[in-house]
């Protein structure tokens, strides 16, 4: 069964259209990559299913229910956004945020804690300073920890490398490769299909604002609108 | 000065400070989460004072209960406030300047049917103890020790509430970023409601307070209203924390002033230090110049 059906979903902000008639099928357990290149909705798209900007679509379903309407109850029930540029809440410290993360979970939290800080020691050590204080890596790896500790159904995470340096992008990456490697299910927004490529098992490519091609990652670069796209073919 | 003096005008400062703190924190919150200055504030306190007056004197309760009932009767008011009209106006284009002049309309009407229904009488309230105490030449009421002591109480537990829980945090999330916390499963509607209980709570606590210092009667909030302002932006406008510390500070400044040059240069006195501080640190004494990284 699929973890995440959209199918005819529409959405844009205001008067003007992002997304058209996108159908989306997200399997549990993979790691879905959405490639495409910059400004053609995959932000609008996940912000979409996570509830932060309207739109309507014939079927929204996440688990087998429909999806609620609001973006707290979607978190509630388990479709986690880790959004863009990582949103943090700056006047809190580290452990507040990723306490934070797990807001939705009622049992105790200490072994994801423990878990956060196994996958990103630096985290560890500075746990009890501000959000406010840390590095742009630093930040990117609270914005993970923060939805690791949700332990939603499904994680979401908009473009990780997003104004990394080469190196702390592939530690990004590599923490993600450890988070599918224990099976979490992860639809990962990237510009670059390159750097996604390892990771991930099924790819989506996003231009404007349509799907224009799905499928598995080891058929992409063989795709026609690959290489139009990103070869210029 | 004799130390006698210095002794005397730090009982009037922690005593006047620690009710101005009352009345300013919950506006610095409601202002903080929601970007909502509520001008319904001063007569949350006012409410808060007329509640205490009926549960005393008129159905005969004991002062504690009739303090109780106070700070439920102010959550209520500031519950309902949420419901039935801010909650209405959030998202809304220009909400900040709106929710002000709605407040402001919801406050007159609530002052006028207090005025209606009580007359413009001033009366003695009576959720206050009498009685003091003489150190030296110093002399303490009961009622300054007691107003200490309730501000104290309940300030500690609504920073306990916010830094200490899971549903404070929430509040201080919402506040930082509403959208993220949202995104962490956070009600933000439910947040604000939450809010405006304590909110109103802290202010009905102020009023009965106030009035205990002075007299009840229906513009009573108007002038802790005004204060609360200032103080809210001298500590820097939604710091919580800054708020409180910047009301002790203040309430020692004006009584200091009082005892030395005469009650009247009080409160000028204040406003014109408040004035000199904007001038030179324009985001308040606690609050940031707001950075943006991203």
């Amino acid at each position: 069964m699929s973890l995440l059906e959209a199918k005819g979903l529409f959405a844009g902000y205001g008067r003007i259209r992002v997304l058209f008639d996108v159908d989306i099928t997200l399997e549990a357990g993979h790691v879905t990559a959405l490639v495409g290149p910059n400004g053609h909705g995959k932000s609008t798209l996940l912000k979409a299913l996570a509830g932060l900007v309207r739109a309507r679509s014939e079927t929204l379903e996440f688990a087998g229910r429909p999806l609620p309407r609001r973006a707290s109850d979607r978190a509630l029930a388990g479709l986690t956004l880790v959004p863009q540029g990582d949103r943090l809440f700056t006047g809190m410290s580290v452990q507040e945020n990723l306490l934070m993360g797990a807001y939705r979970r009622n049992e105790p939290v200490d072994d994801l804690l423990a878990h956060v800080y196994d996958l990103f020691p630096r985290l560890k050590e500075r746990r009890s300073q501000s959000a406010s204080s840390l590095s742009g890596g630093e930040r990117r790896m609270v914005g993970l920890g923060r939805g690791i500790m949700a332990g939603g159904a499904l994680m979401m995470i908009d473009e990780p490398s997003l104004g990394l340096s080469p190196l702390l992008i592939e530690q990004v990456y590599e923490a993600i490769e450890t988070m599918a490697g224990e099976g979490m299910s992860i639809f990962v927004v990237e510009e670059s299909p390159k750097r996604i490529e390892s990771v991930a098992r099924s790819v989506l490519l996003m231009d404007s604002g349509r799907i224009a091609w799905k499928g598995d990652m080891s058929g992409f670069w063989q795709s026609d609108v690959a290489q139009q796209v990103y070869l210029g073919a | 000065m004799t130390m006698d003096a210095v002794f005397q005008i730090i009982v009037g400062g922690l005593t006047l400070g620690s009710t101005y703190a009352l009345a300013a924190i919950g506006l610095s919150l409601t202002y903080g989460t929601m970007g909502m200055f509520n001008m319904a504030h001063g007569v949350l306190m006012t409410i808060g004072a007329y509640s205490a007056y009926v549960a005393a004197s008129i159905l005969g309760l004991p002062l504690f209960v009739g303090f109780a009932f106070a700070l439920l009767v102010g959550m209520v008011t500031g519950g309902l406030l949420h419901l039935l009209v801010v909650r209405y106006m959030l998202d809304t284009p220009r909400f900040e300047i709106n929710v002000i002049v709605v407040t402001a309309g919801v406050a007159i009407l609530l002052e006028d049917l207090i005025l209606k229904q009580f007359g413009a009488y001033p009366f003695r309230q009576p959720v206050q103890l009498a009685g003091s105490l003489r150190i030296g030449e110093v002399t303490v009421t009961a009622q300054n020790l007691v107003t200490f002591a309730v501000a104290f109480v309940l300030i500690s537990a609504t920073a306990w509430v916010l830094l200490r829980t899971r549903f404070g945090r929430a509040i201080r999330a919402t506040a930082m970023d509403r959208e993220a916390a949202m995104l962490m499963g956070v009600n933000a509607d439910r947040t604000f409601l939450h809010v405006l209980l304590i909110a109103g709570g802290l202010a009905a606590a102020a009023g009965v307070l106030i009035s205990a210092q002075t007299t009840l009667s229906p513009a009573m909030g108007t002038n802790p209203l005004l204060r609360a302002f200032v103080i809210c932006v001298f500590a820097g406008l939604g710091s919580v924390g800054g708020a409180g510390i910047a009301a002790i500070l203040l309430g020692l400044f004006e009584v200091a002033i009082q005892y030395t040059l005469g009650v009247q240069y009080g409160f000028p006195f204040m406003l014109g230090l408040v004035v000199v501080v904007i001038i030179f640190r324009p985001a308040g004494l606690f609050g940031h110049t707001v950075v943006e990284r991203k």
